[in-house]
Parts: C-alpha cells; sequence; structure tokens
C-alpha cells in the first residue's frame, strides 16, 4: 500500500523571519570569539576518533557491520545528536568502513569537518582535502536518521560521481544513496525521494519541491493531507517526501551567490487576445521614435512616455483590441514593443533556432532554450524576430533558492572560500563558519598582484609571462572571467602560436576529463573559472618537478572567494604551487566599485585596493539581496490569503 | 505588461475563491463630486473606500467562482475599464489587510495571526505613547438609543435650532453686558478653591457633548457602541465612538454629528451665562460661570479647532471632501521633499489636484505648528505638576517630533523601492541637507532676545517715611498734585515731643540758674553742670529737629502721591511710617527685572538695544536709547505689581514696611526714557521690555534656555 503524504512527509517549516541586527551582530562576534576554542575542540575530538581506529583495524567486516549497525540504531532513535560517544564511535566505524570499502582513510580534518558539519556548522576546508569523502561521513549519519537527507552539489555530473564514489561506503552501511539527474521521469524521481541519502542539484530538488506545490495546491501541509485522507480524496502523488536535512557543497556558491535567482515552474497559457495586441503594437510602435515619443531608462528595461508619446498612444490605441485600450495596458504593451525593438538584439541578447526564440545568458554566453522572458515581453521579441508567436507562459510556483533553504531543519555544508559571507549566511540561514585548517601547510606561492593600465598591455604581460613558463615546462592554467575573456586572450595566445586548450562552463562531464588533463607539463589550460570546478587536476610527474601547477588570474572577481576558487586548483595537498595575479584599471572589480578619483591609489596599493573593492562588491551584492529577499518577503506577507506561503 | 496587466503573483491569487464578508457593509458616497464605495465591516468597525471601478470588480468577487474566472469574464464585460493582475493582487491583498476579506485557505492562517498580533503591538504601543489619550470603553448605549431616539432627536430639529440660536443671543448678549464682572470673576478661574467645580463642570458638559454627538449619529441611521471614559493629560473625560458615522452618505450628516457635541456644549454655555448673569456670587453663581467658560472656550478653542483632531478636524475634512486630510497632508509636504529635492521620480502625490494641494499644504503648517505649541504648553503643565511626569513628556515629544520621524527617514533611505535607482544620491543629499540644518542651528547667530517684566518710574523719586509718630492733623497737598521743593506736605502734631521740648527749655533755665550761682559759690558741682546744660541744648536741637519733622515737605520738585489720606486724620503715625512718594514726572525710567537664573546672559553679553511695550497699550513701542544693567542682586520689587500676589511673576511678599520683597534676588535693567514718552507715561505703569542680545546660534540659545528653565524650576 502506498503510505499517503500525510504519513510520509516531513512537516515543512515556514520561511523564518529575517534576524534583526543586535541578533546578528552579537551572534557573529560570539562565534568569532569562539572560533578558535571550537576548533580546538574539533580537534580533540578527531584525534580521538582517529585514535579509536586503530583499534578497530583487527575486526572483521561482519564485526565491523555489527558496530556500524548499532550506531545506526541509536541514530534511528536520533541519539546521536545527544550523545558525543556514540557519535565518535560512529565515526570511527565509518573511518574503518571507509578504509576498507573505498580505500582511503579519512585523515582528521576530514573527521572535524563532518563532526562540525553534523552540528550545524558550514566549514571552510582547504581545497583538495576530499570535500566528498567528509560530506559522505556527515550524510551516513544524517542518512542513519530518520527523515530524508540531501546532498547538494554545483551540477549534475558532481552528483553522479559522487554518489558512485560513495557508494561501497554506503551500501556497507546499509544506505542507499542515488544521484538525480534530469531525464528521470516524476515516478523515478518518487522512487529516488524515498531513499535516505539523495545526492542532487539545487535547481533539482526545488523545482521538484515547487511541482509538488503545484501539484498539492499549496505548501505540502502535512494536516491539510491528513484532512484530505479522511475527507477521502485521492491522494496527490509527490515526489519528495519533505525537506529536513541537507548538505550543501559548495556552499558559498549555491547559498550565496545563486540565492536569489527565483525558480519558476510555469506552464504555457494560450491566450489568443495577447498574440494579437503584441502582433498589432509590434507593426504600430515602428510609428514611434526615440526621444520623441519616449525615453529608454538606462541600464533597465523601462521606457518612459513623453507626453507626445502619450498623444500617440491614446491615437494608436484605437486599433488595438478593446482590452488593450486603456491607459495602463497600452503604455504596458507598447513599451514591451518598444523594448524589444530597441532593447533586445539578435544573437546578443537571443539567438532564433528552429523558429524560436532561445535566450542567452549574458554572462556565460549559453543559449537557455526552455527559458522564456516574463507575461508579453517574450512575444514581443517574437514578433520583432519574426518568428510564430508562443503561448506566453504561465507562473505556476515560485520561490528564490535562498528562501528554498531556508526550509530545511538543518542546514550544514561545505566549501573550499567562504571568506566575506559570514554575515550574509549568518543572517540568512542562521550558520556559523568554521574554518577547518589544512592537513598539510600549503606550498602554494601566490605572487603580488601586478596592476596595468589597461587590459591590452596586460594581456602582452599574461602572454609573456605564458610564453615564459611554458618553456619551464610548467603546466599553466588561465582563469578569466567570462568567456569574452577566454576569447580575448585566446586570440594572444593562437597569435604567439602557443598551443592551448580553451573550455568554457558548457559541458559539465567532458570539461572536468580537460581540466584534469591540464596538469601535464607545458600544458596551456584557457578556462573560465566555471569550467570542471569540483575536479582534481593530477601534476604530472613533470610539471611537479617544475614547480607545480601555475595559475594565472587574469583579472580579479567580484569577490574574493573566487579568487581563491581559482587558487585553490594549484598546490592540492601539499603539492607545489604558484599563482600569478593580474589586474588592469579596466576591469570591471575597478571600475564598479572604485571611484575614478581614486584609481591612483590602486595603481600605488593594488593589493589593498583591489581588497577593498571586492568588500564593496560583496556589500553591494548582499543589499541588493537582501532588498529583493525582503520584497519577496513582504509581498507574502500582503498574500496570506493564499495558498502559497 | 510586467508592470500591471499581468502579475508575477497572479498565480497565487487565480484559483482562489474569494468574496466580500457577509458582514461588510457598502456604502456609497460622494466626495467632492466623485463617487466612493466604502466598505465597512460591521463587526470590527473597520472601513476601506473604493473607487467605482474597483467596486465593480469587487462586488463581482464570490467564492462560487474564481478569481480567474471573475478577471476573465470581467476583462470581456469590460475591456477598457477591467483591472490588471497587479490592481486585482494589490486590491485583495488590501481587502485581505482590512480583514474584509472572505476565503478558504489555511496557507496563511500563522500569518494572519500574526499580523494580527503585530496590530495589537502597535495599537499598544500607541497606548503607550500616547497615554495622554488612553480609553475605557464602559458601556454599549445603542440599545438605549434606538428605544429613545424618538423623544432625542428631537432636540436637533430644526425648531429646536430656532430655540437654540435665541438662547445663545441672548448668552452672549448677558456676557457682554456684564465684561467688567466677567474680567474680574475669570481672574479667580483657576484658583485651586475653584478646581474641583472646575473640573466638575468640565466633565458634566463633556458627557452632554459625547450624548450629543450619539444621539445625531443614531438620529442619521448610524448606530454607536461604545460610551467611555478617556484620560487626556490624566484628567478623565467621557468620550463616544461614532465612527460609524464614516457610513453615513451626505457629508453634511457626517458634519452634523461632528458638530452635535459643540452644539449641545454651546447651548449649555448660553444658559449657564443667563444663570450667571441673574445670580448673585454664590455656588450656583460660580458654577453656571464655569459651565460657561468651559462650554464656550473649551469647546471653540478645542473642538471648534480644525489644526487639531478633534471635531472641527473631521467637519473640515467632510466638508473639503478630503479624507484623511491630517495624513495626507503630510504625505504632500513629504512628497514636494522627495520629488523636488531628492528627485524621486516615482513618487506619488497624494492630492489628485490643485484644489487638493493647496488644501494640504497650508493645513500640514497650520496643524504642525499648532500642534507643536499645544505639546510644549502641556509639557511645560506636566513638568509643573512632577518633573517624572515632565521628563516623560518631553521623551514623547523627543519621539514624536524627532525620533520618529528620523526613523522614517532612515528606514526610507535605507529600504524604500523608490529609491532603488538614486539611492546614494538620496543618501547624500539627505545628509547634505542634515548637515546644512544642524550647521545653521549650530553655528548661525540668530538674533535672540530676553524679556523682562518691568514698571515706569520717576528718576527723581522720593519716598518719605515717618521721620517722627505723632497724630495727622493736616492733609496739605491732594494726593498727585505737583508739589515744589520745601513744600509742607502733611503735618503731625506730636503733643509728647511738645510737651518735652517745654520740659527740657525749663530744665536748661534750672541748671543755668544752678550754674549762676555755682559760680558765686565757686562749687565743685560746676563742672557737672556744665556737662548737664550741654547734654539739654543738644536734646534740644533734637526735639526741635523732630518737630519740624512732623511738617513733611516734599524733599525736591514733583508730584506728590501719597500712601495716608484724609480719611487717616487724627489717626497716630508711627515713626518710620510711609507717607507717600515725591516724584519728579519729567525724567522716567523703565525698570525690567530679571531673575538671578536668565541675568546670566546679561552679565557678560553686550545690550544691543532693547524695546519696551507697555501692557495697557500693547501697540506702543519705546525704543529706549539707552540701556544699563545693574549688576547687584536687589530683593524690593519696583512695583508690587511684579509680585505674585500682585499678578505678576516674581514670589514676593510684603515686608512690615509695606515693600514687596521677593524671595529670591533679582537685577535690574533700566532703560531712561526719553520726554515724550515720560510725559505720556504714568509711574507705575507695566510693560515688559525685550532686550536684543548678542546674536547666537539657536542650539546654543536652546541649551541656555533649557539649563535656565530647568534651574529656576528644579534647582538643578
Amino acid at each position: 500500500m502506498e503510505m499517503t503524504a500525510a504519513f510520509r512527509h516531513e512537516p515543512t517549516r515556514r520561511i523564518p523571519k529575517d534576524p534583526r541586527w543586535f541578533e546578528v551582530a552579537p551572534a557573529l562576534l560570539w562565534h568569532r570569539l569562539r572560533r578558535s576554542q571550537l576548533e580546538s575542540k574539533y580537534a580533540q575530538e578527531a584525534a580521538q576518533v582517529s585514535a579509536s581506529v586503530k583499534d578497530l583495524s583487527t575486526l572483521s567486516d561482519p564485526q565491523l557491520q555489527a558496530l556500524l549497525d548499532q550506531s545506526r540504531q541509536a541514530a534511528a532513535r536520533r541519539q546521536i545528536d545527544t550523545s558525543r560517544a556514540i557519535l565518535c564511535n560512529a565515526l570511527a566505524g565509518l573511518c574503518e568502513a571507509a578504509t576498507r570499502q573505498l580505500g582511503q582513510t579519512p585523515y582528521k580534518v576530514q573527521i572535524m569537518a563532518a563532526l562540525a558539519m553534523l552540528d550545524g556548522y558550514v566549514v571552510q576546508v582547504a581545497p583538495g582535502e576530499g570535500k566528498t569523502l567528509t560530506l559522505g561521513l556527515a550524510a551516513v549519519i544524517r542518512g542513519w536518521e530518520p527523515g530524508p537527507c540531501h546532498l547538494i552539489t554545483a551540477n549534475e555530473y558532481l552528483a553522479a560521481r559522487d554518489a558512485e564514489f560513495l557508494q561501497p561506503l554506503y551500501a556497507f552501511c546499509r544506505l542507499e544513496a542515488v544521484a538525480l539527474n534530469a531525464e528521470m521521469n516524476p515516478e523515478e524521481k518518487r522512487i529516488a525521494y524515498t531513499k535516505p541519502i539523495v545526492y542532487a542539484t539545487a535547481k533539482q530538488v526545488i523545482a521538484d519541491h515547487l511541482i509538488d506545490r503545484v501539484r498539492f495546491g499549496g505548501v505540502v501541509d502535512r494536516i491539510q493531507a491528513s484532512l484530505r485522507t479522511l475527507r477521502g480524496e485521492a491522494s496527490v502523488p509527490l515526489m519528495q517526501r519533505g525537506l529536513q536535512d541537507v548538505l550543501v557543497d559548495e556552499a558559498d556558491q549555491i547559498l550565496i551567490d545563486e540565492a536569489i535567482t527565483p525558480m519558476i515552474i510555469s506552464e504555457p497559457e494560450p491566450n489568443p487576445g495577447l498574440k494579437d495586441a503584441v502582433a498589432k503594437a509590434h507593426a504600430l510602435v515602428e510609428q514611434l521614435e526615440t526621444d520623441r515619443h519616449y525615453r529608454l531608462v538606462p541600464g533597465q528595461r523601462d521606457v518612459i512616455w513623453r507626453e507626445a508619446g502619450q498623444e500617440a498612444l491614446a491615437r494608436l490605441a484605437k486599433q488595438l483590441p478593446a482590452m488593450w485600450r486603456s491607459r495602463g495596458r497600452r503604455e504596458d504593451l507598447f513599451t514591451q514593443a518598444v523594448l524589444a525593438r530597441e532593447r533586445f538584439i539578435q544573437d546578443h541578447h537571443y539567438v532564433v533556432l528552429e523558429d524560436e526564440v532561445v535566450i542567452v545568458d549574458e554572462g556565460t554566453g549559453r543559449s537557455m532554450p526552455g527559458r522564456t522572458w516574463s507575461y508579453g515581453l517574450h512575444q514581443a521579441i517574437e514578433a520583432r524576430a519574426g518568428v510564430p508567436l508562443t503561448d506566453p507562459s504561465r507562473t505556476l510556483a515560485r520561490l528564490s533558492f535562498q528562501n528554498f533553504f531556508k526550509l530545511y531543519g538543518r542546514l550544514a555544508g561545505a566549501s573550499g572560500t567562504l571568506q566575506d559571507i559570514d554575515h550574509e549566511l549568518f543572517f540568512n540561514y542562521r550558520v556559523h563558519t568554521l574554518r577547518i585548517p589544512p592537513r598539510v601547510p600549503s606550498r602554494r606561492q601566490i605572487d603580488p598582484v601586478q596592476m596595468f593600465a589597461d587590459r591590452l598591455t596586460k594581456r602582452d604581460a599574461v602572454v609573456a609571462r605564458i610564453r615564459q613558463l611554458h618553456q619551464q615546462g610548467r603546466a599553466v592554467l588561465i582563469g578569466t572571467r567570462n568567456v569574452a575573456d577566454s576569447e580575448f586572450l585566446a586570440e594572444a595566445l593562437t597569435q604567439q602560436r602557443l598551443e592551448f586548450q580553451l573550455l568554457n562552463a558548457k559541458q559539465p562531464a567532458l570539461e572536468a576529463e580537460i581540466v584534469s588533463a591540464a596538469g601535464g607539463s607545458g600544458k596551456i589550460t584557457v578556462a573560465t573559472n566555471m569550467a570542471g570546478r569540483g575536479t582534481d587536476i593530477k601534476l604530472s610527474p613533470e610539471a611537479a618537478e617544475a614547480g607545480g601547477l601555475c595559475v594565472m588570474m587574469f583579472e580579479p572577481h567580484e569577490s574574493i572567494r573566487v579568487d581563491w576558487q581559482l587558487y585553490g586548483r594549484t598546490a592540492r595537498q601539499g603539492q607545489p604551487g604558484e599563482v600569478f595575479r593580474y589586474a588592469s584599471l579596466e576591469d570591471e572589480l575597478i571600475t564598479r566599485n572604485l571611484p575614478r578619483a581614486i584609481h591612483w591609489l590602486a595603481r600605488l596599493k593594488p593589493q589593498l585596493m583591489i581588497r577593498a573593492a571586492q568588500q564593496r562588491a560583496e556589500r553591494r551584492a548582499f543589499g541588493l539581496r537582501k532588498r529583493i529577499n525582503r520584497a519577496t518577503r513582504e509581498s507574502q506577507e500582503r498574500m496570506t490569503f493564499t495558498d502559497h506561503v | 505588461m510586467a508592470r500591471s496587466t499581468f502579475s508575477e503573483s497572479w498565480y497565487q491569487v487565480a484559483p482562489l475563491r474569494v468574496g466580500l464578508l457577509p458582514t461588510v457593509q457598502v456604502h456609497k458616497q460622494t466626495y467632492r463630486h466623485q463617487i466612493w464605495y466604502v466598505l465597512q465591516d460591521s463587526c470590527s468597525e473597520k472601513y476601506y473606500r473604493l473607487r467605482p471601478e474597483a467596486w465593480a470588480f469587487v462586488g463581482q468577487l464570490t467564492p462560487r467562482r474564481t478569481v480567474e474566472e471573475i478577471w476573465s469574464k470581467f476583462c470581456e464585460d469590460h475591456p477598457e475599464t477591467a483591472p490588471g493582475q497587479e490592481e486585482v493582487v494589490a486590491l485583495l491583498a488590501q481587502l485581505h489587510q482590512m480583514n474584509l476579506l472572505f476565503f478558504r485557505s489555511q496557507g496563511g492562517s500563522e500569518g494572519i495571526f500574526e499580523r494580527y498580533q503585530k496590530g495589537r503591538r502597535k495599537e499598544k504601543l500607541s497606548y503607550l505613547m500616547a497615554f495622554l489619550y488612553f480609553r475605557i470603553p464602559i458601556w454599549n448605549p445603542d440599545e438605549v438609543l434606538k428605544a429613545n431616539i424618538g423623544w432625542l432627536r428631537r432636540f436637533f430639529t430644526q425648531p429646536a435650532f430656532v430655540i437654540w440660536l435665541i438662547v445663545v443671543v441672548l448668552g452672549a448678549r448677558a456676557v457682554l453686558q456684564n465684561t467688567d464682572r466677567l474680567r474680574s470673576a475669570t481672574q479667580g478661574l483657576l484658583a485651586a478653591d475653584n478646581l474641583i467645580w472646575l473640573f466638575v463642570a468640565l466633565f458634566f458638559l463633556k458627557l452632554l457633548h459625547e450624548l450629543g454627538h450619539a444621539i445625531v449619529c443614531r438620529r442619521y441611521g448610524a448606530s454607536v457602541h461604545t460610551i467611555g471614559i478617556m484620560l487626556i493629560a490624566l484628567m478623565p473625560l467621557p468620550y463616544t465612538d461614532a465612527s460609524a458615522s464614516w457610513s453615513l452618505r451626505s457629508p453634511w450628516q457626517r458634519s452634523m454629528v461632528a458638530a452635535a457635541g459643540m452644539y449641545v456644549e454651546l447651548f449649555i454655555a448660553a444658559l449657564a451665562a443667563l444663570i450667571w448673569a441673574q445670580t448673585a456670587p454664590g455656588l450656583v453663581n460660580a458654577l453656571a460661570f464655569n459651565v460657561m467658560i468651559i462650554g464656550s472656550v473649551s469647546s471653540l478653542a478645542f473642538n471648534g479647532n480644525p489644526l487639531l483632531k478633534f471635531d472641527a478636524y473631521y467637519i473640515l475634512s467632510d466638508l473639503t471632501g478630503l479624507p484623511n486630510l491630517y495624513q495626507k497632508s503630510s504625505q504632500q509636504w513629504l512628497y514636494l521633499l522627495k520629488r523636488y529635492y531628492l528627485r524621486v521620480s516615482r513618487a506619488i502625490s497624494p492630492a489628485e489636484d490643485r484644489y487638493a494641494r493647496v488644501w494640504y499644504l497650508s493645513y500640514a503648517v497650520g496643524s504642525i505648528a499648532y500642534r507643536l505649541m499645544v505639546m510644549v504648553v502641556i509639557t511645560l503643565y506636566m513638568a509643573d505638576i512632577s518633573l517624572v511626569l515632565g521628563v516623560l513628556m518631553v521623551m514623547a515629544m523627543g519621539y514624536i517630533w524627532l525620533v520618529g520621524p528620523a526613523v522614517k527617514g532612515v528606514k526610507y533611505l535605507a529600504r524604500n523601492g523608490e529609491l532603488q535607482h538614486g539611492r546614494p544620491r538620496a543618501v547624500a543629499l539627505a545628509l547634505v541637507a542634515l548637515g546644512l540644518v544642524i550647521t545653521l542651528l549650530a553655528a548661525w547667530p540668530m538674533p535672540q532676545g530676553l524679556r523682562a517684566p518691568g514698571v515706569v518710574e520717576a528718576t527723581e523719586r522720593t519716598t518719605l517715611f515717618a521721620a517722627a509718630g505723632g497724630q495727622l492733623e493736616q492733609v496739605s497737598v491732594d494726593d498727585g498734585q505737583p508739589v515744589v521743593a520745601g513744600q509742607v506736605l502733611l503735618e503731625l502734631s506730636n503733643e509728647t515731643l511738645t510737651l518735652e521740648r517745654e520740659l527740657t527749655g525749663q530744665q536748661i533755665i534750672e541748671v543755668r540758674w544752678l550754674l549762676r550761682r555755682a559760680v558765686n559759690q565757686s562749687s565743685g558741682d560746676l563742672e557737672a553742670l556744665e556737662e548737664r546744660e550741654a547734654w539739654l541744648l543738644q536734646r534740644l536741637d533734637e526735639i526741635d529737629e523732630r518737630l519740624t519733622a512732623l511738617q513733611v515737605r516734599a524733599p525736591h520738585d514733583g508730584i506728590w502721591i501719597r500712601s495716608i489720606g484724609p480719611d487717616q486724620l487724627q489717626t497716630q503715625i508711627t515713626r518710620g511710617q510711609r507717607l507717600g512718594t515725591v516724584l519728579a514726572p519729567e525724567q522716567k525710567v523703565f525698570v525690567g527685572v530679571v531673575s538671578q537664573e536668565r541675568a546670566s546672559s546679561l552679565f557678560d553679553g553686550q545690550l544691543a538695544g532693547g524695546e519696551i511695550r507697555i501692557h495697557a497699550n500693547p501697540g506702543q513701542r519705546i525704543n529706549p536709547q539707552a540701556l544699563r544693567f545693574l549688576p547687584f542682586e536687589r530683593r524690593e520689587l519696583p512695583s508690587p505689581a511684579l509680585g505674585i500676589p500682585g499678578g505678576g511673576r516674581f514670589a514676593a511678599q510684603p515686608d512690615e514696611q509695606g515693600r514687596m520683597m521677593a524671595q529670591e534676588p533679582f537685577f535690574e535693567l533700566r532703560a531712561p526714557l526719553d520726554a515724550v514718552a515720560s510725559a505720556r507715561l504714568e509711574d507705575g505703569v507695566l510693560g515688559t521690555i525685550r532686550v536684543a542680545l548678542e546674536p547666537a546660534p539657536p542650539l546654543q540659545q536652546g541649551w541656555t534656555a533649557l539649563q535656565q528653565l530647568l534651574k529656576a524650576r528644579y534647582q538643578l
């Protein structure tokens, strides 16, 4: 018999309120004061665990499994949360199991990180110290406990890879883990979600969550489900069984950088009236001129109508369907027609493929089939591009990533880079960050920033340095901020007849392969910083001999975290490595965050000024995210009479 | 379409089945020739105003169909006027906020509860803040009113109005005919023994006032559910909740409800005036007087003042057709600030047209100035009752006038969506403005002045005291007559003194005889006798002197102002008793009295000039040519009228010689008057001198004033 949502669904929390400033500042301060104490506490516990692992090596596999079963049962009774001893025993057993099943013995730092995550911290671990296994250890404990545990990864490839890698360990611990992928059908997903550990991308989990909401008709609610069962209504098949625990890999990227993007579930809705109006408006907009009738708002997708324009609209509106003649609506309609003409450029903002308008992501240059612009605008652009108009899509549910993660009962995660975001993490999710010291002292050598007046001279300097390093037989990885920069650099490298690999984040699996090969001697790889994230670059012996992988940062990023994600590519696990950093006054970070008047300072003290610019950028981004989130929340508060809260 | 036709939130609303709550009543009303629909929830007594277009849609809402269905149908039927999705969402959210919406979903029940609690918290906080306006509901008069409205309404009919008019006119006439009595009686109004009667009269009048509201409200068909006690500045007074009058269609009817209180009060006051005019002093007279004053003055000054949010405000708001005049008028100023200073292009003016704009702008200025003044007066009054209350009031005022607006301003600058694209500039502009204001207050010297009460005095004046006691024999000069130096003013006789002179004369003769004999006999008494003779001669001189002094003469030319008159003829005048004053009329000086605390600003400051105003003739201003501050403490007030017993400001008591001595020492400011002013002004005329001090920045002035106030009142 299929269990109804009433029984198997974990109750969903309401999105908690934002903390007030007087809660945030003292909490952060208190944590800051306690941090080193916590660190040594975890170090001590980890040492204890490592010590007891040695005693277990004499046990046979069934004996070990029996031991783990005990821990499992304790976890199922939720005793592991309360008793430190049981937890340490369980971890010791797990370490031994990992040694036997995976051939990897967790290091002390990994145990520390797992402990901290189980206590609800987002941990910062040194890059290349086996986050996958660390998360796996924590996931086993969470998996043993009742209720689902979701493990969020940056992309589907990593989800599948991690799940597969840890499969023997999970199986040994009598746990099942699955990795979700977009191709699964709802039934497959439903089965996958019944497993104790689910590897998935954030996008996937949130989309499934929202689809469940749409099917259920509002937020899935146990009482409501019970009532429906009692009323004898057919139970709605839901994919997920609620949100309880989540472990987030690359926590900064998922919890901060992408957090305000809303996930929208929509369906096409036939609206012949709208199509008709859009087509008419497309024809009529030719009679309107910029500056005479309207003014475009710089930097925004908005139009301000001048008096002449309003008069013209009143005249033109007579040719529109009746619905569109009122003042507000005709302005809306023509605003979009104007935007479609002036602001959206074919092949830059969108491409036309097989008579369809496909949106192009301005940042990455990737085409995003399936995405559409909001109501009416997409049709206006289709009219502009001369393709048949599609039905406008109608929103069924929407939720931002940030608010989604707030719904989980327990949130923890790991990342290599958590600098500058402890405030935002606590503000949004009420979790603290904890830095786990590296296992072996880093042999990464980071050169001082070289500042140039403009991009061209910088490129020349970079290319010259690449040539030099190449001749020394070292492996070089150049990280750029976006595709355009990669190509800008590639152009120069081609001229210099240097052989290189160029990749941008379009095909994660293939890229991971290329990136992992970037450690060969004399290899030159140009990549956007997103490409092949989470993959180890294996150094060839010759390259290691020559001084390890050289990472060249073509341009500082908006946050120091992204910088460090790039630096983390080299000198992993005690290997040697060197980082070269370049910047120019024309870089986006500088032009957007530092006033022109102090650019001379940036030349004098590049390090300091880049840091200032990054902190400013981070603060601004936080402010923006906060504002958007607050606007959403306020609108939700007004809408308490609906089911979608 | 991103803006209004289609909404991102539509999916939340579309499948809902909502309607207005069954308890909601709809009233069609006209404000300035515009039709509005007022939704009234008879349970929660909440009101919400809708334009006809919105009402056309809201009226269609029914739980039988989804919002989506209703909207689509509506768009088909009224394609041009149909609201966009965004508007529908906003409208539903508004109705929901006002608890007017019926819906059947459960998702947000917690949210609703939270909102309710938030509302309650705010309400409680506002109680706490406005402890001046604490309300305790007591009784629901609706049933009684309904049962008795038949005869009660007769008080508010046209014939009743004619009677009202006659009585009020008669009352006013009675008062006008008795202005002098009125003036003397008014001075005792706030005397301690009258306060209790004053309160009794006030309570009784306000009760009738509130009943007036209730009856008229009921008369037009709106119900009144609460009568209770309200604490205004800690004084319990009755109140009625006549907010149901909102649902009345005609603005005249609404105004009538608001005016009913004053109507009743004025009528009672007029009756009381008639009684007061007809009765002799006594309890009835005193009561009638109190009722008359409160019923007219308080009802016109408070209820009749549209600048305060009492009855007249609502009348004004109804008759101008501008509901929420008060809120909107401040919003209008804010709008100007945002639109033209911060350059927020998205700011929306609350005024729809010129008419409303002019009203809003002018009303805001008047009401804020007036409210500020009333608050300051109340604060001083509370501070007089107790220092703690005063401090509380100052804190409340600081919150209302400084902290509250500042917090709102900061929140606006930090968060408001209107500023999304010009925030840094708006913040910078706001800081510039703030900086400018502070700089101006802290650095810009503003003229400042010091006011001191004072009196006109002759420069040359001599107060005469009896040098010798005696019986008053003759009063030679009438009061106020000019005298020349040496002229006899009074004559006293002292028989004892005359006899003593006789005796002394005889004793001298006797001594001289004895002396002569002693010389002849060459006796040894010679020396002693000579001594005695000298002593007796000296005594004779003394007595002569005192006898001369019995004739009181003018020491110099001037006018004789006597303290003892012919009615005291043949009575004994003791030595040292005040007889009167001779003053020279040509040269007069204005003596201003400055208390110790305030004198500090005179010690070091330059006196830049001054202006004297005479109380009896407020239009007359005198600019003295010279001004002198006497840096010596004094205690004797130049005129008894400056002391509290005489109606002045200084705590003082007469000493045994009849001189008015101030309890605290004070300082004098002397301004000689010119010949014209001297000739025109009588000696002893009261006035105020305003001294222009060296200009100082307002902040510094305020700080000094505060220090002085604290020092004066609380010896801090």
